[in-house]
């Protein structure tokens, strides 16, 4: 019991001292007030766009039993129009992986569960929406370290400890705040607590680790759709009487409170004046009028379809050529299959744990560190023949920072190495043992190591099995067989020479059972070898490993020159 | 550990908690004593977020599922400890319909999500309640108003088919509908015709040719449905008939008005049964909504699905 009360003496001690500094120290501009960060929220309804990522991860043992859980949010949102997508990647009951997508932008309501389609819901109420920073732990005053540029945001950041926080013993505290200066909203947020049984409760104890960035500041003016989901067109007039309505991408379904002649009128009339010519009428049942126009502007198609039926007359409305938004990387949504549904969920798990790892700038992958090995032996058109280079890429990466080195022997043993950190945006070259400024170089080499192994892996995606699981760097992972035909005259000439023309690939998969992130792939595939024309000149074979492994321990800093 | 040591333990959390309140509140009087009155008791909330939100109609034999995520938010003002509370309980009720689970527990380790699956078992105005507790903070209840209603769907397909060859391109479109559904139940089954189209809209992009169909090429036929409610959706199968595109020849004009006739041309290039071999598997929100596909090499479209209230 003494041990009890001296803890409550410190405790109350410290509290104390906290109180009596309180006041002192300056907050950011514009807060107007003692605290460095009071309401975690507070400047993001200023911003015209950005992405939010969090990441909270605790490790360590609830009543006796190991726990390792991590659950991830990545919010973007534009101010005008309004839209917001977010994306979460927790746990379910059975702590296998559950991702869910929503979004909201004017009445369409977006929900996408794992490997489920992305549905739209038509609907006139948008639902609350969920904040990444909110979960934030409000900081009070705090030790200022400066004025650093993170994320591309000029901020003030401030350290975060036990006083700042104003906690007790229960858990220790150690962190940063990075707060935009100007505009007192958060940029970057890192806090590791740690506790035993004092917190957690009886055998428990573990680290809770919260990190959060701001990314993409007022960066997209468009609004850039999460792949799988697709805009909705809302170019094609709708009667006032419309009851039921339901617009999709690329249709607009309604009951409308009116006769065949005067929804035919409606529509000839809206039509034309929207730019619209009527190219067909179809009229081969007295109860049904189809309407066919085109839009040479947009080289857009529409189909309008006016049905009699009890209660009014059934519009369906369909447009066709709308281009594909680029983020989505090509066909939006999965097309009709004759296998079950079901067995999608297997290439769907696999490709998904390739994106899981990726990182680029303003995108953190799934993991919050880890090293990431890739060898990659390709077959290449040596100007006479079909040779073989050999590509060695390791890395280190840490949030959205990474450094690595990638290391090329050519077919003639000619051998070029590049070594590179990204570090919040700004490249550094490693020459000579030295450290510098870059001039973008090495961020695209960064950026497009993934073109060939994504290229691979799409191949192989056809024949995804699960076989199993087993323990990879002390984590589990799900075992999948892989083997399938690729694309290759396609995927060459829609990739210009860019994209690998994988004719087959073959081999085994490991995902990480937690996250859902690629720990291992080990593939053998064929390929059209092509000149720098993009002529295919032979084919030939490769061979592509990827390892991750020290997931959570790595640290990337720049060195002290 | 002893239940003695747990005792210790809690009576140490209540003081120890007591004593950073005394504190706190003693910091805001001398610091900011207009802040006092609004924020003496700075704490935290349980927050209910439903992502996604909930439809406003959902209908009988419906599985709609309820993305709810609670956390433990900061109301403002200075920052404190969170309670020490490891987890806490939620649960939902429904008046219309069951609830799977009823009940769950979360974390306050950033919040957790629980998802419900709401299954409506009859119509009527709804409100479905759910209820988050966290140890001694006071519980947040909140309440998702919805409408069951029975209801029937109707599928159909719309697409189009276009080329934009060096000298052609042409046009054909297909409208069908069918109503398919019982009231209440989770399987779905119907029929349906559709119609075709196609059109002679062809023309030379250079304009020195205009061609046509002679007549349009226009027929029926029929297909069959299938379908079943899954978590969030509806999974359709679709089985086109059989259909006999009737064969037509089509003529061109060219610059100086020269007409010429075109061999007869059979026109099964547009018969959906031909892409749409075997059963096809489509899924839709519970919502009624659209599913891509395609037609030959050029074609485009979406099987729909309409919901009807009843």
């Amino acid at each position: 019991m003494k041990s009890v009360l001296r803890v409550i003496a410190i405790v109350f001690g410290s509290t104390l001292v906290a109180c009596s500094s309180l006041g002192n120290q300056a907050g950011p501009a514009g807060t107007g007030n003692s605290f460095v960060l009071p309401n975690p929220v507070a400047g993001l309804d200023e911003l015209d766009n950005y992405r939010a990522s969090l990441t909270v991860s605790f490790q360590g043992t609830l009543a006796g039993e190991p726990v390792e859980q991590q659950n991830t949010y990545e919010q973007n949102v534009w101010r005008t129009p309004h839209a917001v997508f977010t994306s979460s990647v927790s746990q379910d009951e059975n702590r296998a992986p559950l991702q869910l997508l929503t979004g909201t932008e004017g009445e369409a309501q977006y929900l996408k569960e794992g490997d489920l389609p992305c549905f739209v819901r038509w609907e006139d109420q948008p639902p609350t929406s969920f904040r990444p920073a909110a979960q934030l732990w409000p900081v009070g005053e705090a030790r200022s370290l400066g004025q650093e540029t993170v994320n591309g945001t000029p901020t003030l950041h401030y350290a975060i400890d036990n006083a700042t926080l104003n906690l007790g013993i229960e858990l220790t505290a150690s962190g940063d705040v990075w707060m935009a200066d100007p505009g007192g909203y958060v940029v970057r947020y890192n806090l590791t607590l740690e506790g035993g049984e004092a917190y957690f409760g009886t055998d428990s104890s573990g680290t809770i680790q919260i990190d959060y960035d701001l990314t993409q500041v007022n960066a997209r003016p468009e609004i850039v759709y999460p792949t799988g989901c697709l805009p909705v067109y809302t170019g094609l007039p709708v009667l006032p009487e419309a009851l039921e309505l339901n617009r999709q991408p690329t249709m607009t379904m309604y009951l409308a409170q009116t006769d065949l002649a005067s929804a035919r009128n409606f529509y000839e009339e809206q039509m034309e004046a929207s730019g619209w010519d009527l190219d067909v009428t179809h009229e081969t049942e007295a109860d049904r009028i189809d309407l066919l126009y085109s839009q040479p502007a947009e080289e857009l198609q529409a189909v309008i379809s006016l049905r009699e039926e009890i209660g009014g007359i059934r519009v369906v409305a369909s447009v066709f050529g709308l281009p594909v938004p680029v983020s989505t990387g090509g066909a939006a949504q999965p097309l009709p299959s004759a296998e079950p549904i079901a067995s999608s969920s297997a290439p769907v798990r696999v490709m998904e744990s390739f994106n899981a790892i990726l990182v680029s700038e303003g995108k953190a992958s799934v993991l919050p560190s880890f090293h990431l090995v890739v060898q990659h032996q390709a077959p290449i058109w040596t100007g006479s023949s079909v040779g073989q280079s050999h590509d060695t890429l390791i890395a280190d990466v840490e949030g959205s920072n990474v450094h690595f080195r990638d290391e090329v022997i050519s077919d003639s043993g000619s051998q070029t190495t590049e070594e590179a950190y990204l570090i919040d945006g700004q490249e550094y070259v490693v020459e000579n043992g030295s450290v510098s400024p870059g001039i973008g170089m090495s961020g695209l080499t960064w950026a497009m190591w993934p073109m060939d192994p994504v290229a691979i892996l799409a191949a192989s995606l056809g024949g995804a099995t699960l076989t199993g699981t087993e323990t990879l760097d002390g984590r589990t992972a799900e075992v999948y067989s892989v083997s399938g035909s690729g694309l290759s005259q396609a995927s060459g000439g829609m990739g210009g020479g860019l994209v690998l023309p994988v004719t087959s690939a073959e081999g085994t998969v490991w995902v990480d059972q937690q996250t859902g992130a690629l720990l291992r792939a080990v593939l053998d595939y064929e390929v059209d070898v092509k000149d720098a024309d993009g002529n295919v000149q032979g084919t030939g074979s490769g061979h592509l490993e990827i390892r991750v492994d020290q997931v959570g321990q790595v640290k990337v800093s720049l060195p002290a020159n | 550990m002893s239940e003695e040591r747990t005792t210790i333990q809690k009576g140490y959390r209540v003081l120890v908690r007591g004593l950073l309140i005394m504190g706190i509140a003693t910091t805001f009087m001398a610091a900011a004593p207009e802040q006092a009155a609004a924020q003496s008791f700075p704490g935290w909330q349980v927050f209910i977020h439903v992502l996604g939100g909930m439809p406003a109609t959902v209908c009988v034999g419906d599985k709609v599922p309820i993305h709810v995520f609670v956390s433990l938010q900061p109301t403002g003002g200075k920052p404190t400890a969170p309670p020490l509370i490891p987890g806490g309980t939620i649960s939902a009720r429904a008046s219309h319909g069951t609830l799977a689970p009823a009940s769950g527990t979360w974390s306050i380790v950033g919040g957790s999500g629980l998802r419900f699956t709401y299954s409506p078992t009859s119509d009527g105005a709804e409100s479905i309640s759910i209820t988050a507790n966290a140890g001694s903070l006071t519980g947040t209840t909140i309440a998702l108003p919805t409408k069951v209603s029975k209801c029937e769907y109707e599928i159909g397909l719309s697409a189009l088919q276009e080329t934009k060859a060096d000298v052609w391109w042409w046009i054909a479109t297909f409208e069908g509908s069918g109503t398919f559904g019982t009231s209440g139940g989770s399987n779905l089954a119907g029929e349906g015709t559709y119609s075709y189209h196609v059109d002679g809209l062809w023309k030379s992009k250079d304009d020195t040719l205009h061609c046509g169909l002679v007549n349009p090429i226009e027929g029926s036929s029929s297909f069959d449905v299938s379908g079943s409610k899954i978590s969030g959706g509806v999974l359709v199968s679709i089985n086109f008939s059989n259909s006999q595109i009737p064969a037509t020849e089509y003529k061109c004009i060219d610059k100086e008005g020269k007409e010429s006739q075109e061999p007869m041309w059979s026109g099964s290039e547009y018969d959906p049964n031909k892409d749409f071999s075997g059963t096809q598997n489509m899924l839709f929100s519970g919502q009624g909504g659209e599913w891509p596909v395609k037609f030959g090499s050029n074609g485009s479209g979406a099987v729909y699905v309409i919901r009807r209230d009843q």
